[in-house]
């Protein structure tokens, strides 16, 4: 099933949630809608799921109008966080309870039952109550009983972020095989990055009422459309730093050009004020001392096995760099990192807007 | 030290048990006595026998107004199940403006002692027609703040994600009422249940002024009737009626313990 919204803004009594988003999610995609709390995300599910209505605006399904429908006239499953179980009921009826309101032979509401448990691994425990169930069995239940209805789309608001970090993993891998082994629309909400980079086809990404990008997860990741999304998408942070870049296309770090500082910028650039975003695993050090790269001291150091976090400190500037390896080096040293040559590695965005500046576009920062 | 003071504690706890269960234990021994040798004070006679619990069954109304009591305590225990539900639902899941407000006004009718309402509710029960009958003993109780109260409290712990799922279901309010949330909150049903038909059934003031004939009276009345009768000196069989009447709410209590021990804390720490 395809779901349109165009312009559908929301508002509650003393806040504006959501202004003005319009949106096509494509048959069979597994859809997430990403970002911090607060943003909305939860509201627009809700709002696709008819559990809330929109101040303003229309959602189509299939070319079909729904926006005044209610949820269960809209084809339509739900997982939520908390599982939403009933504790009475053990885990077959708590499946069962979620075909109440299908028109559904008896026989047939038994063996979508079985399937479902079966398909989320869970035929053994059917008998249990909820309560005699781990927080990774709950969801499962709570899953199954959304896969039960077999609706062309399935909506989930943040089903794992009650999980450990092991079971999130493992549930993680779990939805993603149920979709692809069922092929539903999927909408999935999360605040949770890596999720949404890992799992999504296309991640839309929310704050301040807008969306803030709408994309595949790389092209989020190496095209991000603002500051915002660079420093959402990616652990550790993208590395944003304010820069001046004088007419013989040298920069320096800082709202001020510092001419002892300058460094080439290996491409053309307008002169002008930007702020330079760079990846941490981008910003490697040098092994000697070169001329295209910021010299900085060594702040803090995190081994993490198989990369190594190297935190610095250039011009006042906290930089982070992330080297594919263990690396030595004491905190209080000095480094040369390189700034890389490379166009692409370079995230340009308008020093007052945050947007980024797109090739051909760039006349420059003001 | 640990077993001495563990030891102390509970030769303190035996103390006020058989302090508070000795006026109990005494009528049952009375009970178990003929009246003959109550009236001399030889309380340490030793011609026990059943026979008061035959004479009181037998001679007196006492089965009567033990169901008088079970039709009143039950009634109103009904009646009070049904309508604080629906009541506290509406408090709590409703889309009724100004609910807090509302329940805020409701509260204070708690504060309104009952002492104060037995004037006007007694010649309301009189313009009905309803003195002496069990509609004049239990329409008066079929609700109560209390109850809404207690039972709100419970409703407002249903998850929200619950609440969700009701609304996805496309249940009614009723059927989300009926199919979630009573079911949820059984066990604070239960309780409320319980407590209500104890002090239903522990009722004096009220069954004492609009009951005029044992077809209507409840034993608690019904007690105090058969002591100021004929029967005021047989004492052995007086007290074989109230150990009677301990009966039920002994069972209720000893079955209901669990429920009370869990949900009565539960409440004072939450509300
Ligand atoms: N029923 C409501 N009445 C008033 N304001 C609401 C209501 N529901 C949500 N809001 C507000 O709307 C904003 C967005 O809420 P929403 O729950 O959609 O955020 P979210 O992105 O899901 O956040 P989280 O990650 O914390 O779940 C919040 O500021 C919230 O306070
Ligand atoms: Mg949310």
């Amino acid at each position: 099933m395809s779901i349109r919204l165009t312009n559908v803004s929301k508002g509650f009594e003393h806040t504006q949630v959501l202004s003005d988003i319009s949106v096509t999610i494509a048959p069979g995609e597994f859809f997430v809608m990403v970002g911090p709390s607060g943003s909305g995300k939860s509201t627009l599910l809700r709002i696709i799921a008819g559990l809330t209505s929109v101040t303003a605006g229309q959602i189509y399904f299939d070319e079909r109008e729904v926006t005044a429908l209610p949820p269960k006239e809209r084809n339509l499953s739900m997982v939520f966080q908390n599982y939403a179980l009933l504790p009475f009921m053990n885990v077959a009826q708590n499946v069962r309870f979620g075909l109440d309101n299908q028109q559904l032979s008896a026989n047939e509401k038994n063996k979508r039952v079985d399937w479902a448990l079966d398909l989320v691994h869970l035929s053994g425990l059917r008998d249990r109550k909820p309560k005699a169930l781990s927080g990774g069995q709950q969801q499962r239940v709570s899953l199954a009983r959304a896969l039960a209805a077999k609706t062309p789309l399935v909506l989930m608001d943040e089903p794992l972020s009650n999980l450990d970090a092991q079971l999130r993993a493992e549930m993680r891998a779990e939805i993603i095989r149920l979709h692809r082994e069922i092929g539903m629309t999927l909408i999935y909400v999360t605040h949770d990055q890596v999720e949404a980079m890992t799992m999504g086809d296309r991640i839309l990404v929310l704050d301040a009422e807008q969306i803030q990008q709408l994309g595949t997860p790389l092209e989020l990741y190496n095209h991000p459309a603002n500051e915002f999304v660079a420093k959402f998408i990616g652990t550790p942070e993208m590395n944003i730093v304010p820069i001046t870049v004088n007419e013989h296309n040298q920069f320096s770090l800082g709202t001020e050009f510092a001419a002892q500082q300058a460094v080439p910028v290996p491409f053309a650039l307008p002169a002008g004020h930007y702020h330079l975003g760079i990846r941490p695993e981008q910003l490697v050090p040098l092994a000697a001392a070169g001329t295209a790269a910021l010299p900085a001291t060594v702040a803090d150091v995190q081994q993490l096995g198989n990369d190594t976090l190297i935190f610095s400190d250039c011009n006042g500037q906290q930089l982070v760099s992330r080297i594919p390896q263990q690396f030595e080096v004491a905190v209080g040293s000095r480094l040369q990192l390189a700034v890389p040559p490379q166009k692409g590695a370079w995230h340009l965005f308008d020093a007052q807007t945050g947007a980024a500046i797109k090739e051909g576009v760039a006349d420059g920062g003001r | 030290m640990n077993r001495l003071k563990n030891g102390l504690q509970y030769l303190l706890l035996t103390g006020v048990a058989v302090l508070l269960l000795f006026p109990l234990l005494l009528g049952f021994w009375a009970s178990l006595l003929p009246t003959k040798e109550i009236a001399a004070g030889r309380f340490l006679a030793t011609n026990l026998s059943w026979h008061n619990y035959e004479q009181a069954l037998l001679t007196t109304p006492l089965i009567r107004y033990l169901a008088n009591s079970l039709v009143t305590a039950g009634l109103i225990t009904f009646g009070q199940l049904l309508l604080c539900t629906l009541a506290a639902d509406a408090f709590v899941f409703s889309d009724l403006h100004y609910k807090k407000q509302l329940f805020a006004v409701f509260l204070v009718t708690m504060m309104l002692p009952f002492e104060a309402q037995i004037i006007p509710n007694f010649q309301t029960i009189k313009a009905f027609g309803w003195l002496d009958h069990y509609a004049g003993l239990t329409v008066p109780f079929f609700t109560s703040a209390f109850g809404v109260f207690m039972l709100r409290q419970a409703f407002l712990q249903l998850p929200a994600d619950l609440v969700r799922f009701g609304q996805y279901l496309g249940l009614s309010q009723l059927q989300f009422l009926w199919k979630i949330v009573v079911p949820y909150s059984r066990s604070m049903l239960v309780t409320f249940g319980l407590y209500t038909f104890l002090t239903q059934w522990n009722q004096y003031l009220w069954p004492l002024i609009t009951t005029f004939s044992d077809d209507y009276r409840p034993v608690q009345v019904g007690l105090k009737q058969l002591q100021s009768e004929d029967t005021f000196a047989n004492w052995g069989m007086l007290m074989a009626t109230a150990m009677i009447v301990l009966v039920p709410t002994l069972v209720l209590l000893i079955c209901g313990q669990k429920f009370f021990k869990h949900n009565l804390n539960a409440g004072g720490t939450k509300g």
